[in-house]
Protein backbone atom coordinates (compact mmCIF):
# COMPACT_ATOMS: atom_id res chain seq x y z
CA UNK A 1 0.00 0.00 0.00
CA UNK A 2 0.95 3.48 -0.24
CA UNK A 3 2.15 5.84 2.31
CA UNK A 4 1.38 3.56 5.27
CA UNK A 5 3.72 4.16 7.94
CA UNK A 6 4.69 1.90 10.66
CA UNK A 7 4.12 1.97 14.26
CA UNK A 8 5.19 0.60 17.11
CA UNK A 9 6.28 -2.57 15.47
CA UNK A 10 9.61 -4.54 15.32
CA UNK A 11 11.66 -4.16 12.47
CA UNK A 12 15.30 -5.67 11.41
CA UNK A 13 16.32 -9.34 11.81
CA UNK A 14 16.27 -11.68 9.05
CA UNK A 15 13.34 -12.51 6.97
CA UNK A 16 12.44 -15.43 8.72
CA UNK A 17 13.16 -14.13 12.17
CA UNK A 18 9.67 -12.84 12.09
CA UNK A 19 6.67 -15.19 13.24
CA UNK A 20 4.05 -14.21 10.03
CA UNK A 21 6.85 -15.13 7.71
CA UNK A 22 7.90 -18.79 9.50
CA UNK A 23 3.80 -19.18 9.23
CA UNK A 24 3.38 -17.96 5.47
CA UNK A 25 6.55 -20.73 4.65
CA UNK A 26 4.92 -23.26 6.72
CA UNK A 27 1.01 -22.67 4.79
CA UNK A 28 3.14 -22.99 1.65
CA UNK A 29 5.34 -25.99 2.49
CA UNK A 30 2.15 -27.66 3.33
CA UNK A 31 1.19 -27.51 -0.13
CA UNK A 32 4.40 -28.75 -1.54
CA UNK A 33 4.35 -30.90 0.27
CA UNK A 34 0.84 -31.86 -0.21
CA UNK A 35 1.57 -32.05 -3.68
CA UNK A 36 4.49 -34.03 -3.76
CA UNK A 37 2.32 -36.67 -2.04
CA UNK A 38 -0.66 -36.26 -4.17
CA UNK A 39 1.85 -36.93 -6.93
CA UNK A 40 3.46 -39.84 -5.79
CA UNK A 41 0.12 -41.44 -5.19
CA UNK A 42 -0.36 -41.04 -9.34
CA UNK A 43 1.23 -38.78 -11.55
CA UNK A 44 -1.72 -38.29 -13.25
CA UNK A 45 -2.96 -35.80 -9.99
CA UNK A 46 -1.29 -33.15 -11.64
CA UNK A 47 -4.65 -32.15 -13.31
CA UNK A 48 -5.81 -31.83 -10.24
CA UNK A 49 -2.41 -30.05 -8.70
CA UNK A 50 -2.92 -27.52 -11.52
CA UNK A 51 -6.13 -25.80 -10.38
CA UNK A 52 -4.37 -25.75 -6.36
CA UNK A 53 -1.02 -24.03 -7.83
CA UNK A 54 -3.20 -21.58 -9.96
CA UNK A 55 -5.90 -21.31 -6.88
CA UNK A 56 -2.84 -20.14 -4.89
CA UNK A 57 -1.31 -17.81 -7.07
CA UNK A 58 -4.95 -16.41 -7.39
CA UNK A 59 -5.33 -16.07 -3.37
CA UNK A 60 -2.11 -14.38 -3.16
CA UNK A 61 -2.81 -11.89 -5.88
CA UNK A 62 -6.35 -11.38 -4.35
CA UNK A 63 -4.97 -10.62 -1.01
CA UNK A 64 -2.32 -8.54 -2.37
CA UNK A 65 -4.28 -6.20 -4.39
CA UNK A 66 -7.42 -6.57 -1.75
CA UNK A 67 -9.10 -7.64 -4.58
CA UNK A 68 -12.46 -7.35 -3.65
CA UNK A 69 -15.22 -7.39 -6.42
CA UNK A 70 -17.92 -7.06 -4.34
CA UNK A 71 -17.08 -3.69 -3.70
CA UNK A 72 -16.64 -2.69 -7.40
CA UNK A 73 -19.81 -2.43 -7.48
CA UNK A 74 -20.99 -2.06 -3.94
CA UNK A 75 -18.89 1.07 -3.50
CA UNK A 76 -19.95 2.96 -7.07
CA UNK A 77 -23.31 3.33 -4.85
CA UNK A 78 -22.34 2.93 -1.24
CA UNK A 79 -19.29 5.83 -1.63
CA UNK A 80 -19.02 6.43 -5.37
CA UNK A 81 -15.36 5.37 -4.81
CA UNK A 82 -14.42 4.07 -8.30
CA UNK A 83 -10.85 2.19 -7.52
CA UNK A 84 -12.36 -1.84 -7.63
CA UNK A 85 -14.48 -1.40 -10.37
CA UNK A 86 -11.48 -0.27 -12.48
CA UNK A 87 -9.54 -2.91 -10.82
CA UNK A 88 -12.02 -5.33 -12.00
CA UNK A 89 -11.51 -3.91 -15.62
CA UNK A 90 -8.09 -4.40 -15.89
CA UNK A 91 -8.28 -7.70 -15.47
CA UNK A 92 -11.35 -8.19 -17.48
CA UNK A 93 -9.19 -6.59 -20.71
CA UNK A 94 -5.85 -8.59 -19.74
CA UNK A 95 -8.12 -12.12 -19.29
CA UNK A 96 -9.29 -11.63 -22.66
CA UNK A 97 -6.54 -10.87 -24.21
CA UNK A 98 -4.72 -14.15 -22.85
CA UNK A 99 -8.06 -16.27 -23.75
CA UNK A 100 -7.69 -15.23 -27.21
CA UNK A 101 -4.34 -16.58 -27.61
CA UNK A 102 -5.28 -19.32 -25.89
CA UNK A 103 -8.48 -19.87 -27.97
CA UNK A 104 -6.19 -19.24 -31.07
CA UNK A 105 -3.89 -22.00 -29.99
CA UNK A 106 -6.64 -24.27 -29.86
CA UNK A 107 -6.65 -25.02 -25.64
CA UNK A 108 -9.54 -22.99 -24.97
CA UNK A 109 -11.35 -24.64 -22.07
CA UNK A 110 -14.44 -22.21 -22.20
CA UNK A 111 -18.02 -22.98 -22.62
CA UNK A 112 -20.65 -20.15 -23.03
CA UNK A 113 -23.42 -19.57 -20.65
CA UNK A 114 -27.24 -19.97 -21.78
CA UNK A 115 -28.78 -16.23 -21.95
CA UNK A 116 -31.64 -15.35 -21.11
CA UNK A 117 -33.92 -13.79 -17.92
CA UNK A 118 -32.37 -16.00 -15.04
CA UNK A 119 -29.01 -14.16 -15.37
CA UNK A 120 -30.18 -10.91 -14.55
CA UNK A 121 -32.31 -11.98 -11.80
CA UNK A 122 -29.99 -14.56 -10.52
CA UNK A 123 -27.11 -11.77 -10.62
CA UNK A 124 -29.36 -9.50 -8.81
CA UNK A 125 -30.11 -11.58 -6.04
CA UNK A 126 -26.33 -12.84 -5.75
CA UNK A 127 -25.66 -8.51 -6.00
CA UNK A 128 -27.82 -7.90 -3.07
CA UNK A 129 -26.08 -10.62 -0.84
CA UNK A 130 -22.52 -9.17 -1.33
CA UNK A 131 -23.42 -5.86 0.47
CA UNK A 132 -24.24 -7.70 3.11
CA UNK A 133 -21.67 -11.00 3.29
CA UNK A 134 -19.15 -7.87 2.48
CA UNK A 135 -17.32 -10.01 0.05
CA UNK A 136 -18.04 -11.97 -3.88
CA UNK A 137 -18.01 -15.80 -3.70
CA UNK A 138 -13.34 -14.90 -4.13
CA UNK A 139 -13.59 -12.35 -2.00
CA UNK A 140 -14.97 -14.75 1.11
CA UNK A 141 -12.75 -17.47 0.18
CA UNK A 142 -9.37 -14.59 0.39
CA UNK A 143 -10.76 -13.15 3.56
CA UNK A 144 -11.43 -16.39 5.08
CA UNK A 145 -7.39 -16.30 4.52
CA UNK A 146 -7.10 -13.91 6.29
CA UNK A 147 -8.25 -15.27 9.11
CA UNK A 148 -12.39 -13.24 8.53
CA UNK A 149 -14.23 -15.61 10.24
CA UNK A 150 -17.55 -13.84 8.83
CA UNK A 151 -15.82 -14.86 5.58
CA UNK A 152 -15.95 -19.04 6.64
CA UNK A 153 -19.74 -18.99 7.52
CA UNK A 154 -20.50 -16.87 3.97
CA UNK A 155 -18.33 -20.03 2.40
CA UNK A 156 -20.81 -22.45 4.67
CA UNK A 157 -24.13 -20.35 3.44
CA UNK A 158 -23.27 -20.30 -0.28
CA UNK A 159 -22.01 -24.13 -0.34
CA UNK A 160 -25.20 -25.51 1.46
CA UNK A 161 -27.87 -23.00 0.35
CA UNK A 162 -26.60 -23.93 -3.39
CA UNK A 163 -26.36 -27.88 -2.69
CA UNK A 164 -30.41 -27.33 -1.06
CA UNK A 165 -31.25 -25.10 -4.07
CA UNK A 166 -30.12 -27.94 -6.85
CA UNK A 167 -32.00 -30.59 -5.16
CA UNK A 168 -34.72 -29.55 -3.07
CA UNK A 169 -38.06 -30.78 -4.66
CA UNK A 170 -41.67 -30.79 -3.01
CA UNK A 171 -43.20 -27.15 -2.57
CA UNK A 172 -40.40 -25.64 -4.69
CA UNK A 173 -41.45 -27.06 -7.48
CA UNK A 174 -44.71 -24.97 -7.30
CA UNK A 175 -42.18 -22.11 -8.32
CA UNK A 176 -41.58 -23.31 -11.62
CA UNK A 177 -44.22 -23.04 -14.50
CA UNK A 178 -46.11 -25.61 -15.98
CA UNK A 179 -45.04 -25.11 -19.48
CA UNK A 180 -41.55 -25.91 -17.99
CA UNK A 181 -42.56 -29.21 -16.64
CA UNK A 182 -43.95 -29.93 -20.03
CA UNK A 183 -40.62 -29.18 -21.46
CA UNK A 184 -38.77 -31.02 -19.17
CA UNK A 185 -40.67 -34.14 -19.61
CA UNK A 186 -40.26 -33.93 -22.92
CA UNK A 187 -36.41 -34.11 -22.37
CA UNK A 188 -34.71 -37.42 -23.65
CA UNK A 189 -33.54 -38.31 -20.03
CA UNK A 190 -33.06 -41.36 -17.74
CA UNK A 191 -35.93 -42.24 -15.64
CA UNK A 192 -33.15 -41.85 -12.55
CA UNK A 193 -32.65 -38.37 -12.81
CA UNK A 194 -36.52 -37.84 -12.34
CA UNK A 195 -36.54 -34.11 -14.25
CA UNK A 196 -39.49 -33.61 -13.56
CA UNK A 197 -39.30 -33.33 -10.11
CA UNK A 198 -37.80 -30.94 -8.18
CA UNK A 199 -38.03 -27.22 -9.43
CA UNK A 200 -33.88 -27.01 -10.15
CA UNK A 201 -34.16 -29.59 -12.22
CA UNK A 202 -37.68 -28.37 -14.10
CA UNK A 203 -35.72 -25.31 -14.40
CA UNK A 204 -32.75 -26.92 -15.96
CA UNK A 205 -34.34 -29.20 -18.37
CA UNK A 206 -37.31 -27.39 -19.07
CA UNK A 207 -36.33 -23.86 -19.49
CA UNK A 208 -32.24 -23.30 -19.55
CA UNK A 209 -31.64 -26.41 -22.19
CA UNK A 210 -34.14 -24.05 -24.35
CA UNK A 211 -31.85 -21.48 -24.52
CA UNK A 212 -29.08 -20.45 -26.80
CA UNK A 213 -25.37 -19.86 -25.48
CA UNK A 214 -23.14 -18.18 -27.85
CA UNK A 215 -19.88 -16.39 -28.00
CA UNK A 216 -20.37 -12.93 -30.37
CA UNK A 217 -18.19 -15.13 -33.29
CA UNK A 218 -20.39 -17.80 -32.78
CA UNK A 219 -23.53 -15.47 -33.62
CA UNK A 220 -21.73 -14.52 -36.36
CA UNK A 221 -20.68 -17.90 -37.73
CA UNK A 222 -17.16 -16.73 -37.05
CA UNK A 223 -15.92 -19.12 -34.37
CA UNK A 224 -13.25 -21.18 -36.18
CA UNK A 225 -11.76 -17.93 -37.37
CA UNK A 226 -9.01 -15.63 -35.96
CA UNK A 227 -10.35 -12.50 -37.25
CA UNK A 228 -13.68 -13.78 -35.54
CA UNK A 229 -11.95 -14.17 -32.27
CA UNK A 230 -10.19 -11.72 -32.03
CA UNK A 231 -12.34 -9.28 -33.50
CA UNK A 232 -15.81 -10.19 -32.24
CA UNK A 233 -14.74 -12.17 -29.10
CA UNK A 234 -11.91 -10.13 -27.83
CA UNK A 235 -12.34 -6.46 -29.12
CA UNK A 236 -16.12 -6.12 -29.28
CA UNK A 237 -16.85 -8.53 -26.31
CA UNK A 238 -14.27 -7.70 -23.88
CA UNK A 239 -11.95 -4.65 -24.49
CA UNK A 240 -14.51 -2.00 -26.06
CA UNK A 241 -16.71 -2.58 -23.59
CA UNK A 242 -14.15 -2.65 -20.72
CA UNK A 243 -12.72 0.55 -22.41
CA UNK A 244 -16.33 2.22 -22.33
CA UNK A 245 -17.12 1.38 -18.62
CA UNK A 246 -13.60 2.95 -17.93
CA UNK A 247 -14.62 6.54 -19.48
CA UNK A 248 -17.97 6.23 -17.91
CA UNK A 249 -15.97 5.74 -14.55
CA UNK A 250 -14.04 8.21 -15.09
CA UNK A 251 -16.38 11.38 -16.00
CA UNK A 252 -18.79 10.16 -13.57
CA UNK A 253 -16.64 9.44 -10.74
CA UNK A 254 -12.92 10.70 -10.97
CA UNK A 255 -12.75 13.29 -13.10
CA UNK A 256 -14.48 16.21 -11.19
CA UNK A 257 -12.14 15.68 -8.37
CA UNK A 258 -9.21 15.21 -10.04
CA UNK A 259 -9.69 18.15 -11.93
CA UNK A 260 -9.97 20.31 -9.32
CA UNK A 261 -7.08 18.77 -7.32
CA UNK A 262 -4.79 19.43 -10.50
CA UNK A 263 -6.33 23.12 -10.46
CA UNK A 264 -7.46 22.20 -14.27
CA UNK A 265 -10.18 24.83 -15.03
CA UNK A 266 -9.99 24.36 -18.83
CA UNK A 267 -8.77 20.70 -19.13
CA UNK A 268 -7.01 19.78 -22.86
CA UNK A 269 -7.34 16.32 -24.14
CA UNK A 270 -4.16 15.62 -22.64
CA UNK A 271 -5.00 16.19 -18.97
CA UNK A 272 -8.08 14.06 -19.37
CA UNK A 273 -5.88 11.24 -20.17
CA UNK A 274 -3.42 12.04 -17.29
CA UNK A 275 -6.55 11.88 -15.39
CA UNK A 276 -7.50 8.58 -17.07
CA UNK A 277 -4.30 7.19 -15.88
CA UNK A 278 -4.49 8.98 -12.24
CA UNK A 279 -7.51 6.61 -12.01
CA UNK A 280 -5.49 3.23 -13.24
CA UNK A 281 -2.80 4.07 -10.53
CA UNK A 282 -4.92 5.03 -7.77
CA UNK A 283 -4.32 2.14 -5.92
CA UNK A 284 -0.72 0.60 -7.35
CA UNK A 285 -1.67 -3.09 -5.57
CA UNK A 286 -5.30 -3.32 -6.96
CA UNK A 287 -4.07 -2.12 -10.35
CA UNK A 288 -0.76 -4.70 -10.30
CA UNK A 289 -3.19 -8.02 -8.80
CA UNK A 290 -5.77 -6.80 -12.02
CA UNK A 291 -2.85 -7.61 -14.89
CA UNK A 292 -1.60 -11.05 -12.50
CA UNK A 293 -4.84 -12.16 -12.12
CA UNK A 294 -5.93 -11.76 -16.15
CA UNK A 295 -2.98 -12.77 -16.91
CA UNK A 296 -2.99 -16.17 -14.90
CA UNK A 297 -6.55 -16.56 -15.41
CA UNK A 298 -6.24 -16.67 -19.58
CA UNK A 299 -2.86 -18.77 -18.49
CA UNK A 300 -4.68 -21.69 -16.58
CA UNK A 301 -7.21 -22.33 -19.31
CA UNK A 302 -4.44 -22.76 -21.44
CA UNK A 303 -2.64 -25.00 -18.95
CA UNK A 304 -5.67 -27.14 -17.98
CA UNK A 305 -6.31 -27.16 -22.21
CA UNK A 306 -2.86 -28.80 -22.52
CA UNK A 307 -3.24 -31.64 -20.16
CA UNK A 308 -6.45 -32.33 -21.39
CA UNK A 309 -4.88 -32.67 -24.91
CA UNK A 310 -2.00 -34.77 -23.13
CA UNK A 311 -4.35 -37.42 -21.05
CA UNK A 312 -6.97 -36.97 -24.30
CA UNK A 313 -9.31 -36.61 -22.55
CA UNK A 314 -12.74 -33.56 -22.32
CA UNK A 315 -13.10 -34.15 -18.21
CA UNK A 316 -11.02 -34.98 -15.46
CA UNK A 317 -13.57 -37.58 -14.97
CA UNK A 318 -12.24 -40.07 -17.46
CA UNK A 319 -8.73 -39.49 -15.49
CA UNK A 320 -10.39 -40.57 -12.16
CA UNK A 321 -11.89 -43.14 -14.08
CA UNK A 322 -8.54 -44.16 -15.50
CA UNK A 323 -7.18 -43.95 -12.02
CA UNK A 324 -10.01 -46.23 -10.20
CA UNK A 325 -11.99 -43.62 -8.92
CA UNK A 326 -15.39 -44.60 -9.51
CA UNK A 327 -17.26 -42.86 -6.17
CA UNK A 328 -19.17 -39.70 -6.82
CA UNK A 329 -18.92 -39.65 -10.45
CA UNK A 330 -21.89 -38.34 -12.27
CA UNK A 331 -23.88 -40.75 -15.07
CA UNK A 332 -22.26 -39.17 -18.04
CA UNK A 333 -18.63 -40.19 -16.15
CA UNK A 334 -17.89 -36.83 -15.50
CA UNK A 335 -17.00 -34.19 -12.75
CA UNK A 336 -17.27 -30.73 -12.57
CA UNK A 337 -14.41 -29.21 -14.24
CA UNK A 338 -14.22 -26.47 -15.90
CA UNK A 339 -10.32 -25.75 -16.92
CA UNK A 340 -10.52 -22.04 -15.45
CA UNK A 341 -11.26 -19.91 -13.14
CA UNK A 342 -14.50 -20.77 -11.12
CA UNK A 343 -15.54 -20.36 -7.30
CA UNK A 344 -19.27 -21.39 -6.89
CA UNK A 345 -20.31 -24.89 -8.44
CA UNK A 346 -17.43 -26.60 -6.25
CA UNK A 347 -18.79 -25.31 -2.83
CA UNK A 348 -21.71 -26.44 -3.96
CA UNK A 349 -20.75 -29.92 -4.25
CA UNK A 350 -18.77 -29.57 -0.75
CA UNK A 351 -22.53 -28.64 0.59
CA UNK A 352 -24.15 -31.64 -0.93
CA UNK A 353 -21.11 -34.15 -0.63
CA UNK A 354 -22.02 -33.24 3.59
CA UNK A 355 -25.45 -33.34 3.38
CA UNK A 356 -24.56 -36.91 1.33
CA UNK A 357 -22.97 -38.31 3.79
CA UNK A 358 -25.60 -36.99 6.37
CA UNK A 359 -28.18 -39.09 4.45
CA UNK A 360 -29.64 -36.37 2.46
CA UNK A 361 -28.79 -37.59 -1.24
CA UNK A 362 -29.04 -35.05 -4.03
CA UNK A 363 -27.45 -37.76 -6.84
CA UNK A 364 -30.92 -37.28 -8.94
CA UNK A 365 -30.62 -33.82 -9.69
CA UNK A 366 -29.36 -33.01 -12.95
CA UNK A 367 -26.93 -30.81 -11.46
CA UNK A 368 -25.38 -33.31 -9.11
CA UNK A 369 -26.44 -36.17 -11.00
CA UNK A 370 -25.67 -35.75 -14.71
CA UNK A 371 -23.50 -33.03 -15.18
CA UNK A 372 -21.38 -31.94 -11.84
CA UNK A 373 -21.17 -35.22 -9.72
CA UNK A 374 -20.81 -35.26 -5.92
CA UNK A 375 -17.11 -36.29 -5.52
CA UNK A 376 -15.47 -36.86 -2.09
CA UNK A 377 -13.69 -33.20 -1.66
CA UNK A 378 -10.23 -34.56 -1.50
CA UNK A 379 -10.74 -35.67 -5.57
CA UNK A 380 -12.59 -32.62 -6.32
CA UNK A 381 -10.12 -30.86 -8.32
CA UNK A 382 -12.29 -27.17 -8.56
CA UNK A 383 -12.55 -27.52 -4.80
CA UNK A 384 -8.60 -27.15 -4.35
CA UNK A 385 -8.72 -23.96 -6.42
CA UNK A 386 -10.67 -22.66 -3.81
CA UNK A 387 -8.69 -23.74 -0.74
CA UNK A 388 -5.87 -22.74 -3.26
CA UNK A 389 -7.20 -19.18 -2.91
CA UNK A 390 -7.89 -19.49 0.55
CA UNK A 391 -4.56 -20.76 1.57
CA UNK A 392 -2.80 -18.70 -1.11
CA UNK A 393 -4.40 -15.63 0.59
CA UNK A 394 -3.02 -16.45 4.00
CA UNK A 395 0.77 -17.07 3.07
CA UNK A 396 0.50 -13.16 1.65
CA UNK A 397 -1.59 -12.40 4.64
CA UNK A 398 0.90 -13.99 6.68
CA UNK A 399 3.82 -12.23 5.45
CA UNK A 400 2.26 -8.82 5.20
CA UNK A 401 1.21 -9.47 9.14
CA UNK A 402 -1.89 -8.60 7.79
CA UNK A 403 -3.12 -11.90 9.49
CA UNK A 404 -5.97 -11.98 12.17
CA UNK A 405 -8.48 -14.23 13.35
CA UNK A 406 -11.73 -12.15 13.30
CA UNK A 407 -15.14 -13.09 15.05
CA UNK A 408 -18.04 -12.48 13.61
CA UNK A 409 -20.95 -10.65 15.90
CA UNK A 410 -24.31 -11.84 15.98
CA UNK A 411 -25.45 -8.99 13.69
CA UNK A 412 -22.56 -9.65 11.04
CA UNK A 413 -23.22 -13.67 11.95
CA UNK A 414 -26.56 -13.02 10.55
CA UNK A 415 -25.74 -10.78 8.15
CA UNK A 416 -23.36 -14.28 6.44
CA UNK A 417 -25.41 -16.37 6.64
CA UNK A 418 -28.46 -14.47 4.95
CA UNK A 419 -26.30 -12.60 2.51
CA UNK A 420 -24.05 -16.38 1.33
CA UNK A 421 -27.54 -18.27 1.00
CA UNK A 422 -28.64 -15.39 -1.09
CA UNK A 423 -25.50 -15.01 -3.46
CA UNK A 424 -25.54 -19.33 -3.51
CA UNK A 425 -29.38 -18.82 -4.85
CA UNK A 426 -28.54 -16.18 -6.91
CA UNK A 427 -25.07 -17.96 -8.35
CA UNK A 428 -27.56 -21.00 -9.01
CA UNK A 429 -30.16 -19.20 -11.14
CA UNK A 430 -27.65 -17.23 -13.14
CA UNK A 431 -25.50 -20.55 -13.72
CA UNK A 432 -22.20 -18.89 -11.76
CA UNK A 433 -20.96 -16.17 -10.06
CA UNK A 434 -18.99 -13.16 -10.86
CA UNK A 435 -16.05 -14.90 -12.20
CA UNK A 436 -17.83 -18.16 -13.51
CA UNK A 437 -20.68 -16.07 -15.03
CA UNK A 438 -18.84 -12.89 -15.76
CA UNK A 439 -15.03 -12.16 -15.64
CA UNK A 440 -14.30 -15.90 -17.33
CA UNK A 441 -17.22 -15.39 -19.56
CA UNK A 442 -16.86 -11.37 -21.43
CA UNK A 443 -13.37 -12.30 -21.63
CA UNK A 444 -13.97 -15.12 -23.90
CA UNK A 445 -16.36 -13.53 -25.82
CA UNK A 446 -20.01 -14.40 -24.05
CA UNK A 447 -21.44 -11.25 -23.84
CA UNK A 448 -23.94 -13.19 -21.12
CA UNK A 449 -22.09 -12.06 -18.59
CA UNK A 450 -22.44 -8.60 -19.31
CA UNK A 451 -25.86 -9.41 -18.17
CA UNK A 452 -24.76 -10.77 -15.46
CA UNK A 453 -23.05 -7.18 -14.28
CA UNK A 454 -25.50 -5.54 -14.74
CA UNK A 455 -28.02 -7.18 -12.72
CA UNK A 456 -25.44 -7.30 -10.20
CA UNK A 457 -25.05 -3.98 -10.05
CA UNK A 458 -28.82 -3.73 -10.04
CA UNK A 459 -29.00 -6.06 -7.23
CA UNK A 460 -26.14 -4.23 -5.48
CA UNK A 461 -27.71 -0.85 -5.66
CA UNK A 462 -30.63 -2.06 -3.91
CA UNK A 463 -28.19 -3.93 -1.46
CA UNK A 464 -26.51 -0.75 -0.58
CA UNK A 465 -30.52 1.47 0.12
CA UNK A 466 -31.53 -1.82 2.43
CA UNK A 467 -28.05 -1.59 4.32
CA UNK A 468 -27.87 2.23 4.93
CA UNK A 469 -31.26 2.10 5.68
CA UNK A 470 -30.47 -0.72 8.55
CA UNK A 471 -27.70 1.09 9.74
CA UNK A 472 -29.95 4.44 10.03
CA UNK A 473 -32.25 2.08 12.06
CA UNK A 474 -30.05 0.82 14.62
CA UNK A 475 -27.97 3.55 14.99
CA UNK A 476 -31.43 5.55 15.63
CA UNK A 477 -32.87 2.71 17.78
CA UNK A 478 -29.73 3.17 19.68
CA UNK A 479 -30.29 6.94 21.10
CA UNK A 480 -28.22 8.41 18.06
CA UNK A 481 -24.94 6.33 18.88
CA UNK A 482 -23.01 5.30 15.43
CA UNK A 483 -23.40 1.29 14.07
CA UNK A 484 -23.95 -1.19 16.22
CA UNK B 1 -18.02 -2.04 28.91
CA UNK B 2 -16.66 -4.69 31.15
CA UNK B 3 -14.94 -7.25 29.70
CA UNK B 4 -15.13 -10.76 31.05
CA UNK B 5 -13.17 -12.08 28.48
CA UNK B 6 -15.05 -15.25 27.86
CA UNK B 7 -15.44 -17.01 24.63
CA UNK B 8 -19.02 -15.59 24.03
CA UNK B 9 -18.26 -11.91 24.64
CA UNK B 10 -16.23 -12.29 21.36
CA UNK B 11 -19.33 -12.34 19.45
CA UNK B 12 -21.53 -10.27 21.92
CA UNK B 13 -19.06 -7.91 23.95
CA UNK B 14 -18.13 -5.14 22.16
CA UNK B 15 -19.93 -2.86 19.76
CA UNK B 16 -18.44 -3.20 16.10
CA UNK B 17 -17.85 0.21 14.59
CA UNK B 18 -18.62 3.47 16.69
CA UNK B 19 -17.55 7.25 16.49
CA UNK B 20 -16.85 8.72 20.24
CA UNK B 21 -15.44 12.13 20.26
CA UNK B 22 -12.19 12.50 21.52
CA UNK B 23 -10.03 15.62 21.08
CA UNK B 24 -6.75 13.94 21.30
CA UNK B 25 -3.46 15.09 19.99
CA UNK B 26 -1.62 12.53 17.99
CA UNK B 27 1.41 12.33 15.84
CA UNK B 28 1.07 12.06 12.60
CA UNK B 29 3.56 10.81 10.35
CA UNK B 30 4.95 13.84 8.36
CA UNK B 31 2.57 16.30 9.67
CA UNK B 32 3.76 16.12 13.76
CA UNK B 33 1.38 16.88 16.44
CA UNK B 34 -2.30 16.75 14.93
CA UNK B 35 -5.77 17.14 16.74
CA UNK B 36 -8.15 14.43 16.31
CA UNK B 37 -11.46 15.72 17.18
CA UNK B 38 -13.02 11.99 16.58
CA UNK B 39 -11.88 8.36 16.35
CA UNK B 40 -14.18 5.49 14.43
CA UNK B 41 -13.73 2.65 16.07
CA UNK B 42 -14.37 0.07 12.94
CA UNK B 43 -12.44 -3.22 14.49
CA UNK B 44 -13.76 -6.49 13.01
CA UNK B 45 -16.32 -4.56 10.87
CA UNK B 46 -17.01 -5.79 7.42
CA UNK B 47 -17.55 -3.56 4.76
CA UNK B 48 -19.40 -1.53 3.67
CA UNK B 49 -19.81 -0.24 7.41
CA UNK B 50 -16.29 1.59 8.06
CA UNK B 51 -16.73 3.32 4.50
CA UNK B 52 -20.54 4.30 5.67
CA UNK B 53 -19.45 5.78 9.28
CA UNK B 54 -16.46 7.71 7.94
CA UNK B 55 -19.14 9.02 5.80
CA UNK B 56 -21.52 9.72 8.81
CA UNK B 57 -18.24 10.90 10.84
CA UNK B 58 -17.20 13.22 8.69
CA UNK B 59 -20.44 14.63 8.08
CA UNK B 60 -20.77 15.55 11.71
CA UNK B 61 -16.99 17.28 12.53
CA UNK B 62 -16.28 20.87 11.15
CA UNK B 63 -13.67 21.51 8.09
CA UNK B 64 -10.26 21.66 8.63
CA UNK B 65 -10.84 19.18 11.47
CA UNK B 66 -9.31 15.80 11.00
CA UNK B 67 -10.58 12.28 12.73
CA UNK B 68 -8.96 9.11 12.58
CA UNK B 69 -10.40 5.83 11.39
CA UNK B 70 -9.14 2.17 13.16
CA UNK B 71 -9.45 -0.39 11.01
CA UNK B 72 -8.66 -4.00 10.90
CA UNK B 73 -10.07 -5.02 7.26
CA UNK B 74 -7.31 -4.73 4.95
CA UNK B 75 -9.72 -4.29 2.01
CA UNK B 76 -11.15 -1.38 3.32
CA UNK B 77 -7.88 0.26 4.74
CA UNK B 78 -6.43 -0.49 0.45
CA UNK B 79 -9.57 1.76 -0.28
CA UNK B 80 -9.41 4.55 2.17
CA UNK B 81 -7.19 7.20 -0.09
CA UNK B 82 -9.82 6.80 -2.87
CA UNK B 83 -12.39 7.15 -0.41
CA UNK B 84 -10.74 10.51 0.80
CA UNK B 85 -10.37 12.11 -2.81
CA UNK B 86 -13.96 11.41 -3.38
CA UNK B 87 -14.73 13.02 -0.39
CA UNK B 88 -12.65 16.15 -0.58
CA UNK B 89 -10.76 14.98 2.23
CA UNK B 90 -7.36 14.98 2.78
CA UNK B 91 -5.62 11.26 3.37
CA UNK B 92 -2.76 12.48 5.99
CA UNK B 93 -1.81 8.86 6.56
CA UNK B 94 -2.19 5.68 7.06
CA UNK B 95 -0.23 4.34 10.10
CA UNK B 96 0.42 0.49 10.91
CA UNK B 97 -0.76 -0.30 14.21
CA UNK B 98 -0.45 -3.57 16.42
CA UNK B 99 -3.02 -5.56 14.68
CA UNK B 100 -4.72 -2.49 12.96
CA UNK B 101 -4.06 0.26 10.93
CA UNK B 102 -4.99 3.81 12.00
CA UNK B 103 -6.24 6.06 9.27
CA UNK B 104 -6.31 9.81 9.69
CA UNK B 105 -8.79 12.03 7.39
CA UNK B 106 -8.69 16.07 7.24
CA UNK B 107 -12.30 17.23 6.61
CA UNK B 108 -11.99 19.26 3.31
CA UNK B 109 -13.72 22.65 2.80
Amino acid sequence: MNGVATAGTASGGSWLSRKGNLQALGVFLFVVAGSVWALALDSRFVYMLVYVWFGLAYGMLLQYGRFCMASAVRDLFAVKVPRMAVGMMIAVALYAVVAAIVTLSGFSTFHPNAMGWHIIVGAAIFGFGIVFTGGCASGSLYKAGEGNMNSMLVILAISFSQAIVVSASGWWDALVPQSWVTAAAAQDMPAELSVTKGWFDIFTAGYIWGLKGSTTAEIFGMAESAAGIVWLNTFLTAILPVVIILVALYAFYYRKGYLRRSGKAAPTLGDELAGMWAMFTASKNTALAGIGLGILAGLHMYVTGALREHYGIFNFGELLVAMGYTNGLSIQDTVFDPGYWYITTQEAQWGGWIMQKLGIDSMDSIFFGLDNGLPNPLLNAPGFMSIGIILGASVMALSRREFKWKAPTWESAFFAIVGGTLMGIGARLAMGCNIGAFFATVTNGDPSGWVFLFGMTLGAFIGVKVFTWWMDWSAARKGGELGL
Amino acid sequence: MVRTGSWFDLFHGRPVASGRWMFRTVDVPGLGKTLVVRSVDCLGAMCPRPQLLTLKVLGEVGSGEVVEIVLDNPTAVEGFPALAETLGCAHLATVRDFGCWRVYLRKGS
